[in-house]
């Protein structure tokens, strides 16, 4: 008994401080296998969520842009939309905090484009640009039995003069021919004359909305009327677009008298040599000007290239002005010649945890203390060549 | 020592623990690093399809603009240089799907599986709302990419498929023929064409394109004169 008392009254000293560095060696040794692989776990969700971030923008800017320039398939203006306007614009189009004539910006790109089975139509009798009525005339191709030729309250429409001049606007209400139309573009005092073509289309604009106060990086949806934006994507460090162009200048295809297009290669046909709808001489317009015989020659200038050529914002934002310069929703003629369009997306973690230092690998720099628990922003260019910017076969 | 018995085996306990905590820790990287390599690669081949719809696009639009009368086409009586046997034949692609071609147009002419009726081809739809007008689809191409493409074959998976209709601005209630008369009033859907391209691959890749060409000549009085084609519309759908 006195025995197994004596074995019982506890650990000497020596054997607690034996123990304890030995749980310490084990433990120490356990949690060192443990870290990487708990690094790892931590940043791996993150490392594919980036991805997954970075494929969505991707995707969404991709099959936006494919779509740039697809025209109307009907009437008189059936055709690309570069024969007419621009369909890629450098910068925000539309009702809301568009940007202001002759911006160019990096960051932000308006598409425009209609849509497969979009419903067309042609002015009744003259529209002014602004919000107002505009009567229309019912053509074949409209939906059988429709009095509206198919429009509905809620879509948006295009309004394309000669030379270049197009208007936006929203259909707010709908009655037999008439449409009610409030304007997502600057008013002006030009009169649409009857006979124009009005178009269901789509104007996205994609720009980076950069808010460090409340740490919002966004790739950010507008369409151009008086909806909200939508933010697209999260944590978005870059965006950036760049524009490629046909080297060529635009020729005449056929003469301006001929009934039927296709006129030019591209851009807007040049109006008959005794017309003057704009500031520019008669005959002319924003692509097109009369040569010694009075015979339209580009105004546009050769790039001497035979690849596309890259074409700085500088050059987008500096003319000549389609329609002309007084024209509140001028456009750069450059524009017209876009045939290709780069994009390029940076994502970042989300976590400032997950970031390292400013730098090459970090836009924005954040709070990581290890080189295992960090994720490194993302970036991807992708180059695409709208096939509606290349309408000739 | 019979305390040092109770406590032997617990090495064994700690070492369990710790494989089970990292066999945790493993499995979750498995799921979440195979689920992320299943996601790219659809998002890939997903890539790929688009640009082989588009591929077979290009294709027939390079054809046709050598084919001055566009009623042969939506009529069937000539197809592309390009088709792979019997459309009754099952094409079987890699990840063991198959594709039957009369589905594949019966769907594009009435959206059902089933053959479709003069009546349900001329119903009224939002996608379809010409009535009588309404485009009768025809296969015009359809093989597999490779084959389509000429040597050296790149190893594509996809399988493409090419059709023409009659665009919805004809007024002359008879599409399958290209630019009929309709009284004195013009046809303003003559020489006008829809061409439909779609691609099907691996991990049940699909994507669909469709352009609306246009047909004209430098001098549209003189016959002779080269048809260049233009494209009014190019999208995917």
């Amino acid at each position: 008994m006195r025995s197994v008392h004596r074995e019982e009254t506890g650990f000497s000293l020596l054997e607690t401080v034996v123990a304890s560095a030995l749980l310490l060696l084990v433990m120490g040794s356990v949690f060192q296998a443990l870290n990487p692989a708990q690094g790892a776990l931590s940043t791996a969700p993150e490392r594919a969520d980036v991805q997954q971030r970075l494929r969505v923008a991707l995707t969404v800017l991709a099959r936006t842009i494919g779509h740039a320039g697809s025209g109307p398939v009907y009437g008189a203006a059936a055709g690309p939309l570069v024969e007419r306007v621009a369909a890629v614009f450098p910068y925000r189009v539309g009702r809301r905090n568009a940007d202001a004539p002759g911006t160019a910006r990096p960051d932000a790109i308006t598409v425009l484009w209609v849509e497969r089975g979009a419903h067309q139509a042609s002015l009744a009798q003259p529209l002014a640009a602004s919000s107002g009525p505009a009567v229309i005339s019912l053509a074949s191709h409209c939906p059988q039995g429709d009095p509206s030729c198919g429009f509905t309250a809620g879509s948006m429409v295009l309004v394309m003069g000669d030379a270049g001049r197009f208007d936006l606007f929203s259909v707010t209400a709908v009655q037999a021919t008439t449409l009610t139309l409030q304007h997502n573009t600057r008013d002006s005092l030009f009169v649409y004359p009857a006979g124009s073509a009005i178009v269901e289309v789509h104007s996205r604009t994609f720009f980076l909305k950069a808010d460090a106060a409340n740490d919002q990086f966004q790739l950010v949806r507008y369409d151009g009327d008086d909806g909200a934006e939508a933010p697209v994507v999260d944590h978005v460090a870059a965006l950036s677009f760049r524009y490629r162009a046909e080297p060529l200048p635009p020729r005449m295809i056929k003469s301006v008298t001929d009934p039927n297009g296709p006129w030019t290669t591209y851009g807007p046909r040049p109006p008959a040599p005794i017309e003057q709808p704009t500031s520019f001489p008669p005959g002319e317009n924003c692509v097109f000007q009369l040569d010694g015989a009075s015979n339209p020659s580009p105004r546009l200038p050769d790039l001497s290239a035979s690849t596309l050529v890259d074409l700085p914002l500088s050059q987008l934002n500096d003319g000549p002005w389609c329609a002309d310069e007084a024209d509140p929703n001028r456009f750069d003629a450059d524009l017209l010649r876009v045939r290709a369009v780069t994009v390029a997306v940076r994502i970042e973690a989300s976590a400032a945890s997950l970031r390292g230092p400013a730098g090459l690998l970090f836009a924005r720099g954040g709070t990581a203390r290890g080189a295992d628990r960090v994720v490194v922003d993302a970036e991807q260019t992708l180059d695409m060549t709208p096939p509606n910017l290349f309408p000739g076969r | 020592m019979s305390v040092w018995r109770q406590e032997r085996g617990v090495a064994l306990v700690v070492a369990a623990m710790a494989m089970m905590l990292l066999l945790a820790i493993g499995a979750t990287l498995i799921v979440v690093t195979s689920s992320e390599t299943a996601i790219a690669g659809n998002f890939r081949t997903g890539g790929e399809a688009l640009h082989a719809a588009a591929a077979v696009v290009e294709r027939t639009i390079a054809e046709l603009r050598d084919v001055s009368d566009w009623t042969l086409p939506l009529s069937g009586a000539m197809t592309g240089a390009a088709t792979d046997g019997p459309i009754s034949a099952a094409r079987h692609l890699s990840d063991g799907t198959v594709l039957d071609l009369s589905v594949l147009l019966n769907l594009a002419n009435c959206g059902r599986r089933t053959p479709c009726t003069s009546t349900a081809m001329n119903l009224t739809t939002i996608a379809r709302p010409w009535g009588v007008n309404n485009p009768r689809w025809r296969l015009f191409t359809y093989g597999w990419l490779d084959d389509l493409a000429g040597p050296p074959a790149q190893g594509s998976p996809f399988y493409v498929v090419a059709m023409v209709g009659d665009d919805g601005a004809e007024n002359d209630g008879e599409p399958e023929v290209d630019g009929g008369t309709h009284g004195a009033v013009p046809n303003p859907g003559a020489r006008v064409l829809l061409v439909r391209g779609e691609a099907f691959g691996p991990r049940g890749a699909h994507r669909g394109v469709e352009a609306v060409i246009a047909a004209y000549r430098m001098d549209e009085l003189d016959p002779t004169s080269p048809q260049r084609l233009h494209v009014r519309a190019w999208q995917e759908f």
